[in-house]
């Protein structure tokens, strides 16, 4: 899906975002803007559209925000979320997150780590 | 203790700073920042509040709401034994009370919130600090200090901001980067103190 023919690329030159959602609203995958995604398994074939691979530029480093993505392409959050979801479904990107992680911020375990950290910081 | 680190997975931790108009909520992202303090974009319709949902984005009525996003990353090392890395994300929220309705989404998970306040205008984060407390999410009150503003007694601050003695009341400069820093763990300490009294379901 991130490799269909893109309005960018037909020179259209400036496209509303919200055209390139394909006027879908919600993503396809979960994603807060917390959460961390990095490059997948398996790299695409074939050219990516320039905004899918713009976001997934932004990837290559390791573990990036949702929000960080956004901040960095000057997007609205909610259609980059589409965007990422998008290349999940397509696993160019994963998931950066161990699972079961939804309660890491009330994890005495974990809490205790990050506390330690700061404090050598 | 080799091998404690078990993947090359990283934690996400969200921390929330709030408080009213100018108060230096971008400034202490950005002193604390691993990275140059980044704008995130929303776009926000009355439609969409609450929710996770581009409805009416192409509205007029649509508004643009951008916070402040900075980071930190926690790395296993000698020093301090981290099951995976942690990458706390922090994210300072628009100064003007009415967009409060998105905070709900940027609080769900957090692991907390600052609340910054200036003695000269306390009232300004009274909003923010109902918000937490309705929520449930630890949060600290930092009193951002201003060269001109009269110093009060935490005791003063805390009956004046009718919180509860176990919110931590502390004084930052949040223009130095240790000061902030002070106050993301003392934040962190509190949270961890809440997590033991109160064990996640
Ligand atoms: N003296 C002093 N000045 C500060 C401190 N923190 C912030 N400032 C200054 O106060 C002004 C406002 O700070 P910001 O960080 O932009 O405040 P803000 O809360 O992000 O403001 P809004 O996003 O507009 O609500 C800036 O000029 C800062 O340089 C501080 O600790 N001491
Ligand atoms: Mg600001």
């Amino acid at each position: 899906m991130a490799g269909d023919d893109g309005l960018l690329d037909d020179g259209l030159g400036a496209v509303r975002p919200y055209a390139l959602v394909g006027g879908r609203v919600t993503p396809s995958q979960e994603l807060d803007r917390a959460s961390l995604v990095k490059t997948g398994p398996s790299p695409p074939s074939t050219p990516l559209q320039s905004h899918y691979a713009k976001a997934f530029d932004l990837c290559r480093a390791g573990a990036v925000s949702v929000a960080e993505i956004a901040a960095r392409l000057g997007q609205p959050l909610q259609i980059v979320k589409i965007w990422l979801a998008d290349l999940i479904v397509d696993d160019y990107l994963t998931n950066a997150m161990p699972d079961n992680c939804a309660d890491a911020a009330t994890d005495p375990r974990i809490l205790g780590e990050v506390l330690a950290g700061l404090q050598k910081l | 203790m080799l091998g404690y680190r078990n993947s090359d997975l990283t934690l996400s931790l969200k921390i929330v700073v709030s408080g009213g108009f100018g108060v230096g909520k971008t400034t202490l992202v950005g002193a604390v920042s691993e990275i140059t303090p980044l704008r995130t974009e929303e776009t926000l319709t009355e439609a969409g509040i609450g929710t996770d949902n581009l409805t009416g984005i192409a509205q007029k009525s649509a508004t643009t709401v951008a916070m402040d996003y900075g980071r930190i990353t926690l790395r296993s090392g000698h020093e301090v034994q981290l099951a995976h890395d942690v990458q706390l994300q922090l994210f300072g929220t628009p100064g003007q009370e009415r967009f409060w309705f998105m905070w709900d989404d940027l609080a769900k998970g957090a692991v907390g919130a600052v609340v910054l306040a200036d003695t000269r205008r306390l009232a300004d984060c009274f909003a923010a600090i109902e918000f937490f407390e309705n929520r449930r999410l630890p949060f600290l009150v930092a009193l951002n200090q201003f060269p001109d503003a009269r110093r009060y007694t935490e005791h003063k601050v805390r009956a004046a901001l009718g919180v509860s003695s176990s919110v931590p009341v502390v004084s930052c400069d949040a223009r130095d980067r240790a000061s902030s820093r002070d106050v993301l763990t003392a934040l962190v300490s509190h949270a961890l103190h809440r997590a033991q009294l109160v064990p996640s379901a």
